[in-house]
């Protein structure tokens, strides 16, 4: 379904609000139309309330929540107490997610009878599960007759003074199978699921960071094989059997040394280089020219801030972050009357980035991984990553063939009930694109009024 | 013996109460230990269990989830919060109830004084003191499934200030409050047992059992007190700084900060600083999880190889550098926090320096199953299974350790992968390997083996079935503790794998139930276990197995003439030299040295050894007729 509404804000003109699109950024991660997730269904809610309590809901529902409105205070006990964050819509934003939400309960509706009602068609959506556990059921019956069976036919054989199984023998010989088994196993994954992973580094240091991934995945590989070999071959080969002695064999100071040093050596070139790489990635130097962008994490969602004309950020203080300046920026600074919030990060190919991380509430983590960027979002503590995108959303498509393709920003650190929601698009153009979409954007304080908005 | 007499005179004036409940015979604690841990371990695989079924499948609904956790599977489907919460809770029982409390509690106090031959702990009365503080934090955590708010839910490293803010998540309500009193409680515990067995170790060794004569479970435990005494106290330090801030209004963890619609008027903390004290406890404890299970298989493999443990000294060494070692390499699980990224270097040197120590244990685990005589009891098997997943799973720390990889692999699949194999799978098979192994010892019968080889290769490949394919979905960048993967476009096609995953992690579950059952079977109804059953050299087979007496020896302790693993001594009449033999009952020839160990010593057949070469050729053999 949320692939739907994607597809849905994918082409839409954004002369009037566009609904879809504040939905999708807004409100998805704790809000689903159908089906309660960290907010109730949103199915419904225009003949739940009245607009003008859903509006003033919109705005700052801690507000209603402490004008002891009897609804919204039960309503917030009803939901664990999460607080929905405050919206500094117009009402015609917030009307146009209404309306997003009619259109979209039709689309819910109409996929529910090909979707596998429970009503039309019993067991297609339990199906899968049902099935499993049927298999499961034969698995566990097949192999207790054959145990039966087994001890059956062992226990005549042992009436006639024949040991018919040597179960150590049998154990032996399990860890070879269990080692082919085992090998294939690792090889239909490699075959099955190696396409499935991450595509080829979007930036600069990923790269780096692939190499050495390769380089500690071949090494580790071989090890990983021996010594497997190793364990379950010698299990096989020096099980117990008649007349067999084991060899006496306590110490060999050589050979101890040998394979110390060996594993000591292999771990200092993978230590130097690793040093090398991370280096490179953590303190390497900035250049001038490179776009900054501030990433502001809450529950449960992410806001960006653009320079403006003067790149540079302006001053941000949490004690100023109300209903109306939710990312605490500061009006009085100069720097700040430019600085632009947007719904989606866009990013120049080839031009070097700084993302300067911080957090509202808890600690988030900025996680992009088809750039191999990642850093923690502390409150209370600003981090930052720097790097250097080399492959536009376009490319992308086309080089994984998935037309569909976006970056997307995901939040890597436990933070609550929509933690696996946090969503926010990235964006990846020519310049020229970037100074289109930059110059529609819109500055982070459009009202006059909210430059009054004052510490608390 | 005046001892002796004195002692038995005890015996016979042991009530129920004392001798189940508030017993202070060592035996008894370990099989507290062990059966509350086991009762622990159930329940967090039944947790665990839950959260698979919402991984799985997360666009089907479960009526019975709303009959059995009402609110909490409403509509049949889990509560995000709650999926937390059983991510949280299946972390902490884990780590801390069963591969803490119901290992080391369990094999510490079995093996401390039978094999260094103790009549008791240095303080029977703390080890009591020590397992009922642990059956009250026990039975704290459990509570806590009971409540309104539900359980703690910020993850078992519960990183404040989500766990330090009721407003942040429901569980940091009471359900937090209950997991820092049941914590605090389990690491009182967990110091009183470890003083005590440093304590034992140290001075009540038998004579003759110098250090350099103990077996390496001893060694092991040694090592593991050792680091929980110096590392749990940091955990108990950031708990009571976390109860201040929660409770009373300080902000050692909390700055700037803004939630539910208002402005905390909290300053100067630092959230980074929990996560110092925090992993300065939480690295040294994977080693406090891992080190009794290696110990474990390094007995159950030279006892069942029948050959000596290979470089017993180096195996010494491994522990005790692994143990060092681990002290400081506490910052590779914050890599990407936002720490200086100079220290990111030395941490990240640090850390690969332990797989040093690892390698040369893995190698001597191979070089004594090589050339031996290997019997397969389920213990042996669970022993080679735990070399397996420490191969598997430390190979990935190599991964995980390098900071520049980290920066893409962190908090991933690929560590739920890594540690699960590693210290989770690998501690739980040595824990399973000591149960088969000395449960003669503890009930004075033997567990069914075929049920034993049955559990051990279900659950063998269940634990890769499981996770193994973690990895691949790490290497996608598909983050840990997400409620579902519908969401990102990326993840989404990783949804017949979480199924796959998931029918294997019940089959492995149920696969336990063959164990739980043999177990409790075995107790009354098992074959009676001769006295020593293994053929083993170490002293825990030289006390009375059919009477557990308080004071385990009848008459004098046992005196030790040589170390533990003297197997298939070239011209010894047995493949055993029991540690309690004198030099000057064995033979001439051997009490000289003359017999120095030699190929032409090793006892293989001949024709054996060509076929030996042939590795498979002989397999046709397996299902011949013999006569018993």
């Amino acid at each position: 379904m949320l692939t739907l509404m994607l597809a849905a804000t994918a082409y839409t003109v954004q002369a009037q609000p566009d609904g879809a699109a504040l939905y999708a950024n807004n409100c998805a991660a704790c809000h689903k139309i159908d089906q309660d997730l960290v907010g109730p269904a949103l199915k419904g809610v225009t003949e739940r309330r009245d607009e003008a309590w859903l509006l003033k809901w919109v705005k700052n529902s801690q507000a209603v929540i402490a004008g002891g409105d009897q609804y919204a205070v039960d309503l917030f006990a009803k939901w664990n107490k999460v607080a929905m964050p405050a919206y500094d819509w117009t009402d015609d934003e917030i009307k146009a997610v209404f309306a997003y939400i009619k259109e979209q309960e039709k689309v819910v509706a109409a996929a529910v009878p090909s979707g596998g009602g429970t009503a039309a068609s019993p067991g297609s959506t339990d199906g899968g599960f049902a099935n499993n556990i049927l298999i499961m059921l034969m698995v566990i019956v097949l192999g207790a007759t054959v145990l039966v069976a087994g001890r059956t036919v062992s226990a005549a054989y042992r009436a006639k003074g024949v040991q018919l199984f040597n179960w150590n023998s049998i154990n032996g010989f399990l860890f070879v199978v269990f080692m082919v088994v085992f090998f294939l196993f690792v090889g239909w994954h490699f075959v099955k699921y190696m396409k499935f992973t991450l595509p080829e580094a979007a930036s600069l240091h990923g790269v780096l960071i692939d190499r050495m991934l390769a380089i500690t995945f071949w090494l580790t590989f071989v090890v990983f094989i021996i010594t497997h070999i190793l364990l379950f071959v010698y299990a096989y080969i020096y099980r117990r059997r008649d007349g067999r002695k084991a060899y006496f064999y306590a110490d060999n100071h050589k050979l101890e040394f040998i394979w110390t040093i060996i594993p000591a050596a292999v771990l200092t070139i993978l230590v130097l280089y690793g040093t090398k790489v991370w280096r490179e990635i953590t303190q390497g130097e900035v250049s001038e020219e490179a776009i900054t962008i501030e990433l502001f994490a809450y529950q449960f969602g992410w806001k960006a801030r653009y320079t403006g004309a003067d790149g540079e950020l302006g001053a941000h203080n949490y004690k100023l972050i109300s209903a109306t300046n939710d990312m605490g920026i500061d009006p009085e600074d100069p720097k700040s009357t430019d600085d632009m919030l947007v719904p989606e990060v866009y990013l120049v190919v080839n031009k070097p980035v700084m993302l300067r991380l911080r957090a509202r509430d808890v600690i988030h983590s900025a996680y992009l991984p088809h750039f191999r960027v990642q850093m923690n979002v502390v409150p209370g503590m600003p981090t930052q990553f720097y790097f250097t995108p080399t492959m536009t959303t376009e490319q992308m498509r086309r080089s994984t063939g998935n037309f569909n393709f976006n970056y997307e920003l995901a939040c890597n650190k436990i933070c609550g009930a929509a933690h696996f929601n946090m969503r926010m698009k990235f964006v990846v153009v020519e310049q020229a694109e970037y100074d289109a979409w930059l110059a529609k954007q819109k500055t982070y304080f459009k009202k006059p009024e909210v430059q009054t908005a004052s510490l608390n | 013996m005046a001892h002796t007499q004195e002692h038995h005179h005890e015996h016979h004036k042991e009530t129920f109460i004392s001798k189940y409940i508030f017993s202070m015979d060592h035996k008894m604690i370990a099989k507290q230990y062990l059966i509350t841990g086991m009762i622990m371990a159930l329940i967090a695989a039944l947790l665990s269990l839950l959260f698979r079924l919402q991984l799985g499948w997360p666009e089907n609904t479960f009526p019975w989830l709303e009959t059995l956790l009402g609110d909490w599977g409403k509509g049949g489907r889990l509560d995000p919060n709650f999926y937390l919460a059983l991510v949280t809770l299946h972390g902490t029982l884990m780590v801390f109830f069963v591969l803490t409390a119901g290992l080391s509690g369990t094999f510490s106090n079995l093996l401390i004084p039978l094999q260094i031959g103790a009549r008791d702990m240095a303080s029977p009365f703390l080890n009591m003191v020590s397992y009922w503080l642990f059956f009250c934090s026990s039975v704290i955590m459990l509570i806590s499934l009971f409540i309104e708010s539900g359980p703690a839910s910020a993850g078992w490293t519960i990183y404040p200030p989500l766990s330090a803010l009721p407003q942040a998540i429901p569980g940091s309500g009471l359900g937090m409050t209950l997991w820092l009193i049941s914590m605090t409680l389990f690491i009182a515990s967990s110091l009183m047992g470890s003083l005590n067995y440093i304590t034992t170790i140290l001075n009540l060794r038998t004579p003759g059992m110098r250090m350099t004569r103990m077996p390496l479970t001893i060694w092991s435990f040694l090592t593991t007190s050792i680091l929980g005494v110096l590392s749990f106290p940091v955990l108990l330090a950031a708990a009571v700084l976390l109860i201040f801030d929660r409770s009373f209004g300080t902000s050692f963890y909390l700055s700037d900060i803004f939630i539910a619609g208002e402005v905390l008027n909290r300053n100067g903390g630092s959230p980074i600083l929990f996560q110092h004290l925090f992993w300065f406890l939480g690295h040294p404890e994977v080693y406090i999880v891992l080190m009794p299970a290696l110990g474990i298989t390094s007995e159950v493999i030279a006892t069942n190889a029948r050959k000596p443990i290979f470089g017993y000294r180096a195996m010494i060494g491994s522990l005790i550098g692994i143990s060092v070692l681990s002290f400081v390499v506490w910052g590779h699980h914050m890599f990407i926090t936002g720490m200086n990224p100079f220290l990111g270097n030395v941490f990240m040197i640090l850390t690969l320096i332990i797989a040093v120590p690892s390698a040369v244990k893995t190698f001597n685990y191979l070089a004594t199953l090589w050339r031996g005589n290997i019997r397969f009891t389920p213990a042996m098997l669970f022993a080679i299974g735990l070399v397996s997943l420490f191969i598997s799973g430390g190979l990935t720390g190599l991964y995980l350790g390098n900071a520049a990889l980290d920066i893409n692999l962190h908090d991933t699949y690929f560590v739920v992968a890594h540690f699960h194999l590693v210290m989770g799978s690998a501690a739980m098979f040595g824990m399973l390997a000591g149960v088969y192994h000395w449960y003669p010892r503890m009930f004075g019968t033997l567990m069914n083996e075929k049920l034993g080889y049955l559990h051990f290769w279900l659950t063998f490949a269940a634990v890769y079935m499981v996770f193994f394919p973690m990895h691949f979905m790490g290497l996608d960048g598909v983050p840990r503790r997400y409620y579902n993967f519908t969401g990102f476009e990326w993840m989404q096609e990783w949804g017949d794998l979480n199924k796959f995953i998931s029918i294997s992690a019940i089959l492995g579950t149920a696969a336990q139930l063959i164990f739980i059952w043999n177990f409790y079977y075995s107790i009354k109804k098992g074959k009676k276990s001769p006295q020593n059953p293994w053929q083993s050299n170490t002293l825990e087979w030289t006390a009375p197995i059919e009477e557990r007496m308080h004071g385990n020896w009848p008459g004098d302790i046992p005196h030790v003439h040589r170390w533990p693993y003297d197997y298939s001594v070239p011209g010894a009449p047995q493949d055993f030299i029991p540690q309690t033999v004198k030099d000057d009952d064995l033979p001439e020839e051997i009490r000289q040295g003359k017999v120095k160990p030699a190929p032409e010593h090793a006892g293989t057949p001949a024709s054996e050894t060509v076929a030996d070469k042939l590795l498979f050729s002989r397999f046709i053999n397996l299902f011949g007729f013999k006569k018993a």
